[in-house]
């Protein structure tokens, strides 16, 4: 069965959703959250197609018969709806199968008996026959009932529902029927078990014949002596836009038809399709339909002036056998061999019986009448609406783009009108290359004055070093001659006895004469690294404080201590262990004097060595403290020069960032965001000529139509 | 709104005074009210009309003559009509000049006291209502008016009878209207196919299959067979033999013909009258609004965790309610569990019966690819769980165990 019912609102609506994908894809991130909600209003709003009727209208049959589900709606030849049925169709967000029956809760009965005060009004005023101390009463017995029905424990019930993944129509039976109140055989059937307590239906089916979703309520329906089913149908007349007003065709239009009509009227429910039921149950169908049609119009258009029904008449009957499985095919058979009803089919158009009796029916006709006041009523007022806000969304994303635009453009100038800028990196980088080569600069005079200084360092040294070494060759020298001539005249001499003190005197002046040498060449070297640093510096740093650099250095002067104790140095030429040793050999004049001298050297070497050790520690740390002084002072220079850099590096930084420093990739981008505004802009207009054309588009009036023909 | 406009509609010139009896047929319209008519005169006074706007109030007199059936018990008043002179022609026997005032009632409110004086003395009333919407609330409105005012017998007549697709319905019917009708008329009669034409009243035997006899029982023989029954000491007479019911007229599906079915159900029904109707006695089902219906969740998700579960729910044996449920799928849980209390309350009887001081702990059933396990309350045992399990990934034990849990833990 091709989905027909509300293919053209299903159409727009894919269009309409299509504008809105295009607007949302260009509209800016503020916008979509508003795009996105009324999408949604749009894709979830539903036909609310409601049945009503005076009871045993044939209201469930037909509704069967119309969502292709023959006999799913339980009905019976006595009131047997008992609870309104919400059957939903092809709803994005809803199941396709299955169903709640939500049960009363807690004051519900209460609810019930005081009502809704407009409604309750309305009826007491409108229906004939509508009392509410009589519903009081009616709702009491039914809570009676309910607890008698369902035993002690039907307060478990209450406030709960019970899911199903499947509906049958005994499932529906338990829940939305009256039930064999009145059955005189024992009551096993499970009908209407939970009906008195069951507050709603809510079934969930395949889209069906329905191209656009629907909800169809199946309403109990008025007139009934049992005067809920009067109130649950007033209450559904609020839940529903669209109404299918069951009349039969035996009593077509009473004063309940009439008043029911007028409460729709007062609810200003513009849809309302008029079905006359059970014309399979009159004769001459042709003329009856005919006279009916006029007769109702005709009565309607008194009653209610000014409005314009649609008007169909057909059969529940027809339109349920038309749809019977081909095992029926006798039963369709037999009806049309009844008097007169081919000769009716006949005039409807069809190949086979079964289409003729659809037709018959007046189920296409309604089809058609519903179909129009989804597309052309209901449906369009939502699209209208959706597009109206599709519309105040698209003027207000105009408004955006246009400040968007606006905006670029000034960036476009600004980055026109700031050729600077270059200038201005340039010299940064130069200040910063400068600055670099400073650095790298005052980094090599400090290599260069540390070399220096170690060099005069090891220059003092060495000179120290020399001249004591001279001075204690010559001293051994002259001793040595001195003491070999005087063996030479003494043989006998036993040993030789050598005062040092005059040559340690000596050897200390020499060495503070050395010193004092030495560290004015450290001190030359040391003025020469401040005095360069203090010139390179003078353009790294304005304010570099060098000339204290050189002051409170240690060591101006000082004065070694001799480790040798000896004053005298004794010489002895024969053995001094043994007497023996020096009279088998006692020390030839050369040996002894070779002897003696080494003996001077040994005596006077560790002090020598210890001048210059003492001398190199003294140099050392006055070097030290200086250098470190001058380090110190340029690592502070160094700082504040990287802080200039980097205050330099982040300027530019800012100014790239304020402008796109890159001049050419942000002129291009901002083209292209220029580009994009443009065609949004295009895109806007044309859309927006689309929404102006759904929102214009006027309803056609809904003419009579009168489908029995 | 409109009222009703008296017309006489065959005998202008006679004298009002002569009628005897005065009998309403009232109804709404294109209820049958000519239908009725024409099977008690024998003869068409007025045709059929689908469609009809207005109130109104015609009369056709009578003469009416008792007649004697062959065992002289049995007498049936036969009307036949007057001329214009109010002279009777044709004459045997015993007459009286009957009237018969043909009444369209909108609704109760329409009928204003003028209208209802304009009626004058009414000796019964016969109301009727259309069998596919028999006795909606707005008839039932305006009979009760109609029958205040004239405080007289009253038979109600569903016509188009003939329309019910199986004798089930009609009975269905019956039932109802047994319920809802029955102290407000003496009779209830079903009247079948309109006659249509003079030779299909004339027929006796059409006439009868009509209704036609237990019409003109129910509302003429009230005044010559000497009854004077009183409507508010007996449940009134349902005449089930009036239509013919086709019982090979095409039938909704789903209803199952049911052949044969209707005097004795009546009857029994006469015997036992129920006393159960809601409008009959409102003062013994009032609830006490201040009582606060509490409700009782109940807590079976325990069960989903227990391994080839596929349904559970909790049910009231003596109702066969189902009091909550989880899981299910397609497997109708309400329906199990309603059919299951007969399992057991047959278990219950046998410990009954075989004298065994126990009770039931619970009930495995096994079934080729499903566990049924059925577990009373152990403080409620009326009330019992039922869990069906998949027999493959079920483990049984487990199972009994985890269900004894979630029992434990309901109460009620």
């Amino acid at each position: 069965m091709l989905s027909t019912i509300g293919s053209g609102h299903a159409g727009a609506s894919k269009a309409l959703k299509h504008l809105f994908e295009q607007v949302r894809e260009i509209s800016p991130q503020e916008f979509r959250s508003k795009l996105d909600h009324d999408l949604a209003t749009l894709n979830g709003w539903r036909a609310r197609i409601a049945i009503i009727g005076q009871v045993k209208a044939g209201k469930s049959t037909f509704l069967g018969a119309l969502t292709r589900n023959p006999g799913f709606l339980p009905s019976e030849v006595n009131p047997w709806t008992s609870v309104v049925t919400n059957l939903h169709f092809g709803h994005p967000d809803d199941p396709d199968s299955g169903g709640v029956f939500h049960f009363f809760e807690e004051g519900s009965w209460e609810r019930i008996i005081n009502g809704d005060p407009e409604t309750r009004q309305m009826a007491e005023d409108m229906l004939p026959g509508f009392r509410s101390e009589v519903l009081k009463m009616q709702v009491e017995t039914m809570q009676a009932r309910a607890k008698k029905r369902l035993g002690e424990f039907y307060r478990m019930l209450l406030g709960n529902s019970h899911s199903y993944e499947v509906v049958t129509r005994q499932t529906l039976e338990r829940y939305v029927c009256a039930g064999d109140e009145y059955s005189t055989g024992p009551s096993g059937s499970p009908a209407g078990r939970y009906s008195d307590l069951t507050e709603r239906a809510d079934i969930y089916l395949p889209a069906g014949p329905f191209a656009s979703p629907a909800v169809l309520s199946d309403t109990p329906g008025v007139n009934d002596p049992f005067m809920v089913r009067d109130e649950y149908t007033c209450r559904s007349l609020g839940q529903a836009d669209i109404f299918i007003m069951t009349l039969s065709a035996h009593q077509a239009l009473t004063e309940i038809d009439i008043a029911l009509l007028k409460m729709l009227a007062l609810r200003d429910v513009n849809e309302i399709i008029i079905f006359v039921n059970r014309l399979d149950e009159l004769t001459d169908y042709a003329d009856i339909a005919a006279r009916i049609v006029e007769d109702v119009h005709a009565r309607l258009a008194e009653a209610i002036p000014g409005r314009i029904f649609t008007i169909i008449v057909g059969s529940a009957f027809w339109a349920e056998l038309a749809q019977s499985e081909p095992t029926s095919d006798h039963l369709v058979m037999e009806e049309t061999g009844r008097d007169g009803v081919a000769a009716y089919f006949d005039s409807f158009t069809g190949d086979d019986r079964r289409t003729q009796m659809l037709h018959a029916s007046g189920l296409t006709a309604v089809e058609k009448a519903l179909s129009r006041a989804i597309d052309e009523g209901q449906g369009l007022e939502m699209r209208r609406r959706t597009a109206a806000n599709l519309s105040a969304s698209i003027t207000a994303c105009k408004t955006l783009l246009s400040e968007h635009r606006a905006k670029i453009e000034e960036k476009q100038s600004a980055i026109e009108a700031d050729r600077d800028t270059d200038a201005m990196r340039a010299e940064i980088d130069d200040q910063i290359a400068a600055m670099g080569s400073e650095k790298q600069m005052m980094e090599a005079v400090v290599n260069h004055g540390r070399n220096e200084v170690n060099k005069a360092m090891d220059e003092g040294i060495v000179s120290l070093r020399r001249d004591l070494d001279h001075l204690l060759k010559d001293f051994a020298q002259s001793t040595c001659d001195a003491f070999f001539e005087e063996m030479q005249d003494s043989r006998d001499m036993t040993s030789f006895e050598l005062d040092t003190i005059p040559f340690r005197s000596t050897l200390e002046q020499a060495f503070q004469t050395n010193y004092a040498g030495a560290r004015q060449r450290l001190d030359r070297s040391l003025n020469a690294l401040v005095s360069d640093v203090t010139a390179n510096g003078k353009t790294m740093v304005s304010q570099l404080m060098t000339s204290d650099l050189l002051e409170d250095l240690p060591h101006n002067d000082t004065t070694p201590v001799f480790h040798t104790t000896a004053s005298h140095l004794t010489l002895e030429l024969v053995s001094p262990t043994g007497w023996k040793f020096w009279k088998r050999s006692k020390l030839r004049p050369e040996e002894a004097r070779k002897k003696l001298a080494m003996l001077i050297r040994a005596d006077f070497y560790p002090p020598i060595e210890n001048f210059v050790l003492h001398t190199q520690e003294r140099l050392a740390e006055r070097a030290e403290k200086a250098l470190t002084a001058v380090t110190s002072t340029t690592d502070a220079a160094f700082a504040t020069l990287g802080s200039q850099i980097t205050e330099l590096q982040q300027d530019l930084e800012a100014e790239e960032n304020g402008l796109g420093f890159d001049r050419s990739k942000s002129i291009d981008r901002l083209r292209r965001s220029l580009d994009d505004v443009e065609r949004g802009m295009e895109l806007l207009r044309n859309v927006e000529g689309e929404v102006e054309a759904l929102i214009s588009t006027t309803s056609p009036q809904s003419g009579l139509s009168a489908a029995a023909g | 709104m409109t009222a009703l406009a008296m017309s006489d509609a065959s005998a202008p010139g006679a004298p009002a005074s002569s009628a005897r009896k005065r009998i309403l047929i009232a109804g709404e319209f294109s209820s049958g009210k000519s239908t009725c008519l024409n099977l008690l005169a024998r003869r068409r006074c007025s045709g059929p009309s689908a469609v009809s706007l207005r109130a109104s109030l015609t009369s056709h007199r009578f003469a009416c003559t008792l007649q004697t059936d062959q065992t002289g018990e049995m007498s049936l008043p036969l009307l036949s009509s007057l001329d214009d002179t109010g002279k009777q022609l044709v004459s045997p026997g015993d007459t009286d000049v009957v009237e018969l005032l043909e009444a369209q009632i909108l609704s109760a409110e329409a009928l204003t006291p003028e209208d209802l004086q304009r009626l004058g003395p009414i000796d019964h009333i016969l109301w009727c209502t259309i069998g596919s919407q028999a006795w909606r609330s707005s008839e039932k409105s305006s009979f009760e008016v109609l029958s205040d005012a004239c405080s007289c017998s009253a038979t109600l007549a569903v016509t188009r009878s003939d329309l019910f697709r199986s004798s089930a319905d009609l009975m269905k019917i019956q039932s109802r209207l047994q319920h809802e009708a029955a102290r407000l008329f003496n009779d209830i009669v079903f009247i079948g196919w309109p006659m249509r034409t003079e030779q299909d009243l004339a027929n006796d035997e059409v006439w009868r299959s009509g209704g036609g006899e237990v019409l003109s029982r129910a509302v003429l023989s009230h005044f010559y067979s000497g009854a004077d029954p009183s409507r508010e000491e007996n449940a009134p007479s349902v005449s089930p033999s009036g239509p013919s019911v086709d019982t090979d007229a095409p039938q909704s599906e789903h209803i199952a013909p049911q052949e044969d079915a209707v005097g004795g159900s009546i009857l029994q029904e006469r015997e036992n009258p129920k006393t159960e109707n809601m409008a009959d006695r409102p003062d013994k089902v009032c609830v006490d609004p201040n009582k606060v219906e509490k409700s009782m969740p109940t807590n079976l998700e325990g069960l989903e965790q227990i391994s080839g579960f596929i349904g559970a729910c909790l049910v009231d044996s003596d109702t066969g309610l189902m009091l909550g449920s989880v899981g299910g799928g397609s497997f109708d849980l309400e329906a199990a569990g309603a059919a299951n209390t007969s399992v057991v309350q047959a278990k219950l009887n046998a410990i009954q019966t075989l004298g065994l001081d126990d009770e039931i702990e619970d009930i495995l059933i096994t079934l080729g690819k499903q566990f049924h396990l059925i577990r009373p309350l152990a403080d409620t045992p009326t009330v019992f769980l039922y869990l069906a399990l998949d027999k493959k990934a079920a483990n049984l034990g487990m199972a009994r165990i985890q269900l004894k849990k979630v029992e434990s833990e309901i109460t009620l």
